[in-house]
């Protein structure tokens, strides 16, 4: 088998894998998980160190997760459930805080590191165009620096 | 007694860092200086003071002297060992112990390099290894003395104390003993310690970095050992998360062992800002680029540190690890705010020196690998830093409470996660300078199909979950690289050579450890990778209230809960609930979760029962014991145990790594072939 060839088959078997992943992901079903336990997992025990209903052992803990299943129960939304839950229990916080003008900062902060960075790293580059598309320079020795 | 050795050693501690930074400031101003000067008392007088506080402490603890105000609220008669030993750092106080021991034996490493190298840059590092170290004796002195004689006891702990030592002592006849959660797992003595040496330990590149710029001499030479003492210092910090996780996995009864808890966030910190600096360290080394940046990186890890501890210490946040409240949080902002504005000052002024001219080819290539790398390591930190300290922030401005919790840390965690494993499987194949598509594409290829034929494999016999998918997809590829790599330059070499292959990748471990140290720390991150991935996705739970008799299937196993049980110990008692597991009718294992009650403690303390298999854990938690029946939390966790073997794998990689001081790279031409 010629090299040419070889590598062209090799291309095509890892296309086709490709193909195989992703076409498989893209159909699949979403993972059924535990709904109670995804909506508790959002909303802070009020009484623990920082964990969420769904994980803590504390009683009110408890008592609120059994809250949340007949939210269920009755066909409440996961948003209701937990705006009812945080109307009943004051002492309680989301532990996924929604976007508004106080809390923007948690994504913004992060974002103008990524953008900043990302100038930063493609201005490094750009002050030299013309060595971009130089062929590699000579491996070796060169580098040893 | 105690209360006076203590406190003289205390003293000795502040005396000694105050001697010790003076000499060593004048030690390096000059090259002659710094080779006549002799650091060696005063080096010598703050070890021992580090270790003579401690010992104090421990001896005090194990002969239950509680005239000592740390012993009298900390400490009971009845703590068993290795519990009354660990209990000097269950505390706040003992843990600033704990810090200055570990601080003085690194300012004595240092130190024993400064004899070595006797330079100028070695003498500045003492001189800041000693300003550090006075800060925190001197803190330990003032408002974290754990040495206080207790002059009016209380009926389990002590009122009022003194700081003046052979002052009338009153002691109260027994203590509470150590906070519960701390004296119920034996992981709670190794974890601190470990986690401590890695978190002080970068004090050290800190030291090194402001003497170079101190001294206006930035360069190869500070980068050398910054990057060794920082290698060091992440392989101990690696392995105290690791620990600490497993100490939550086993103690804390919910099956987690990461909960983005805002202490964790903490050690988790400077502990990116390392990462990205071992690899910008690279960059620099070969091709004398990010010198600045890698000055920023180390004074980073370390300020984050500092603000660890501040965070851990002051009050502001309520979590399983955080110390009550204390004078010390605003004093720790303070050494915060005066090591920022410091350094960077220091920073600014020698900013032309620190300047390099080269610039980058071509983002192809290591190095832009390796930006991209501390790109989405940097991110990572802010995302923590910001969802850590702006809740804080927040409250004190305008008393909002808002909680950031593990939702928000996932969702922008996963993808920074996959973004670094994909960095972590094609960089270490990029050639330096520019890499031509062509051989970046041979040296990949192969690997990319063996992990897109596990992808398919996975889906096809396990599961069709996304996420565990595409993290299995990653982890093999980044293994397969690495080791396709290895491989084919260790069989290339043999061939030419005529020895074995197996002699090769010897040869090529011991010449360039710190890559290929680095390479094993890699597949270590995909170990947990995959471990992360399929312990919280394919985990199942369930929650089952039972009678004595009753059996109930779950994961393939009947449980059968047999009986109550309940037994005294000295320092608690302690009522669980046998639970036959059965599979197939055939005996696996008795299963004994179990619930702990400290008689000084309100809530009851659980011990998970954990069944450990190839497969996965069963893990089994009691919420509640009564005599008609008990609720047991059900929950498995497959593959958890590549969590585990994942981290230790990284510290191995660490170590190998560490030992990359003084090997020079011969080996670096052939890995361009």
């Amino acid at each position: 088998m010629s090299d040419r060839l070889r590598s062209r088959l090799s291309a095509l078997v890892t296309v086709l894998l490709l193909a195989f992943v992703t076409i498989s992901l893209v159909t699949a079903e979403p993972p059924s998980q535990d709904r109670a336990r995804e909506i508790g997992s959002l909303v802070r025990c009020p009484v623990c160190n920082g964990e969420s209903i769904a994980e803590s052992p504390a009683p009110l803990a408890q008592a609120m997760m059994d809250v949340v299943r007949e939210g269920i129960d009755d066909g409440l939304s996961d948003e209701q459930i937990i705006d009812g839950l945080l109307t009943a229990y004051t002492d309680s916080q989301r532990l996924d805080p929604e976007v508004s003008a106080s809390t923007l900062a948690l994504w913004v902060v992060p974002a103008s590191a990524l953008v900043i960075g990302a100038v930063l790293i493609v201005g490094e580059i750009r002050r030299r165009p013309d060595r971009i598309d130089q062929p590699a320079a000579p491996v070796g020795a060169a580098e040893q620096t | 007694m105690f209360s006076l050795f203590g406190t003289l050693a205390m003293l000795a501690g502040v005396g000694s860092a105050a001697v010790l930074l003076v000499q060593a400031i004048r030690g390096s101003m000059s090259d002659r200086s710094a080779a006549e000067v002799d650091l060696r008392p005063a080096a010598v007088g703050l070890l021992g003071s580090g270790i003579a506080a401690m010992a104090v402490l421990e001896l005090a603890l194990i002969f239950d002297d509680f005239t000592v105000s740390y012993v009298a609220d900390h400490h009971s008669v009845t703590t068993p060992f290795p519990f009354n030993i660990a209990t000097a750092w269950a505390a706040l106080e003992g843990s600033i112990v704990l810090w200055c021991l570990v601080l003085s034996a690194f300012t004595w490493f240092v130190f024993r390099s400064h004899e070595r190298s006797r330079d100028r840059l070695g003498t500045g590092a003492v001189a800041v290894m000693a300003l550090v170290s006075l800060f925190f004796f001197a803190l330990m002195v003032t408002v974290s003395n754990p040495f206080e004689t207790c002059v009016e006891a209380g009926a389990r702990s002590c009122v009022t104390s003194s700081p003046i030592p052979l002052v009338a002592a009153d002691a109260p006849a027994d203590g509470n003993g150590p906070n519960a959660l701390l004296q119920n797992h034996i992981l709670m003595a190794a974890h601190p310690p470990l986690l401590y040496v890695g978190y002080i330990g970068l004090t050290v590149p800190f030291a090194f970095a402001m003497s170079a710029l101190a001294i206006g001499l930035p360069g190869p030479e500070w980068l050398r050992r910054s990057k060794r003492w920082t290698t060091i210092a992440w392989s101990f910090l690696t392995l105290g998360i690791v620990l600490g996780g497993w100490w939550a996995y086993e103690v804390l009864s919910w099956g987690g062992y990461w909960a983005w808890d805002p202490v964790e966030n903490a050690s988790f910190m400077p502990w990116l800002l390392a990462t990205a600096f071992i690899h910008s360290a690279t960059v620099q080394q070969r091709r004398s680029m990010l010198q600045a940046w890698n000055f920023v990186l180390v004074i980073g890890a370390f300020a984050l540190t500092i603000l660890g501890t501040f965070l851990t210490r002051s009050g502001t946040i309520v979590s399983v690890h955080s110390f009550t409240q204390s004078a010390i949080g605003p004093v720790l902002l303070g050494f915060l705010a005066f090591v920022l504005v410091g350094s960077f000052t220091l920073f600014a002024i020698r900013a032309p020196v620190v300047a390099q001219p080269s610039r980058m080819d071509s983002l192809s290539s290591r190095e832009g690998s390796l930006l991209y790398n501390n790109l989405m390591l940097t991110v990572y930190a802010f995302v923590v830093l910001v969802g850590t300290v702006y809740p804080m922030v927040l409250e004190a401005f305008n008393g909002d409470l808002v909680r950031v919790g593990p939702p928000f840390y996932n969702r922008l965690a996963v993808p920074l996660s996959f973004a670094l494993l994909l960095g972590m499987g094609i960089g270490p194949v990029m050639p330096w300078r520019v890499a031509r598509p062509e051989l970046v594409w041979k040296r990949i290829h192969l690997p990319l199909q063996i992990a897109l034929t596990a992808g398919a494999a996975v889906i096809l016999f396990t599961t069709d979950v996304g996420l565990i998918v595409v993290t299995v997809i990653l982890a093999v590829f980044l293994i397969a690289v690495s080791a396709r790599h290895l491989l084919s330059q260790a069989a290339h070499a043999a061939g030419i050579k005529g020895t074995s292959t197996s002699a090769e990748v010897r040869r090529m471990f011991s010449m360039d450890p710190g890559y290929w140290g680095g390479q094993v720390s890699h597949a270590g991150v995909a170990l947990i990778a995959i471990g992360i991935a399929s312990a919280s996705l394919l985990a199942s739970h369930t929650q089952v209230t039972m009678e004595p008799g009753d059996t109930v299937e779950f994961a393939g196993y009947e449980l059968t809960y047999e009986t109550p049980f309940t037994r005294t110990e000295p320092q608690r008692t302690v009522s669980g609930a046998t639970i036959i597991a059965e599979r197939d009718g055939e005996f696996v294992t008795e299963l004994r979760p179990r619930q702990n009650v400290y008689p000084n403690f309100a809530q009851p303390v659980g011990t998970p029962e954990i069944h450990s298999t190839l497969g996965g854990d069963l893990y089994v938690t009691l919420r509640r014991l009564s005599p008609e029946g008990i609720v047991v939390d059900l929950d498995t966790s497959p593959m958890m145990w590549l969590v585990w073997l994942g981290g230790l794998v990284i510290v191995a990689g660490g170590v190998i790594s560490a030992k990359a001081r003084g090997v020079r790279r011969r080996s670096e031409a052939m890995e361009h072939v």
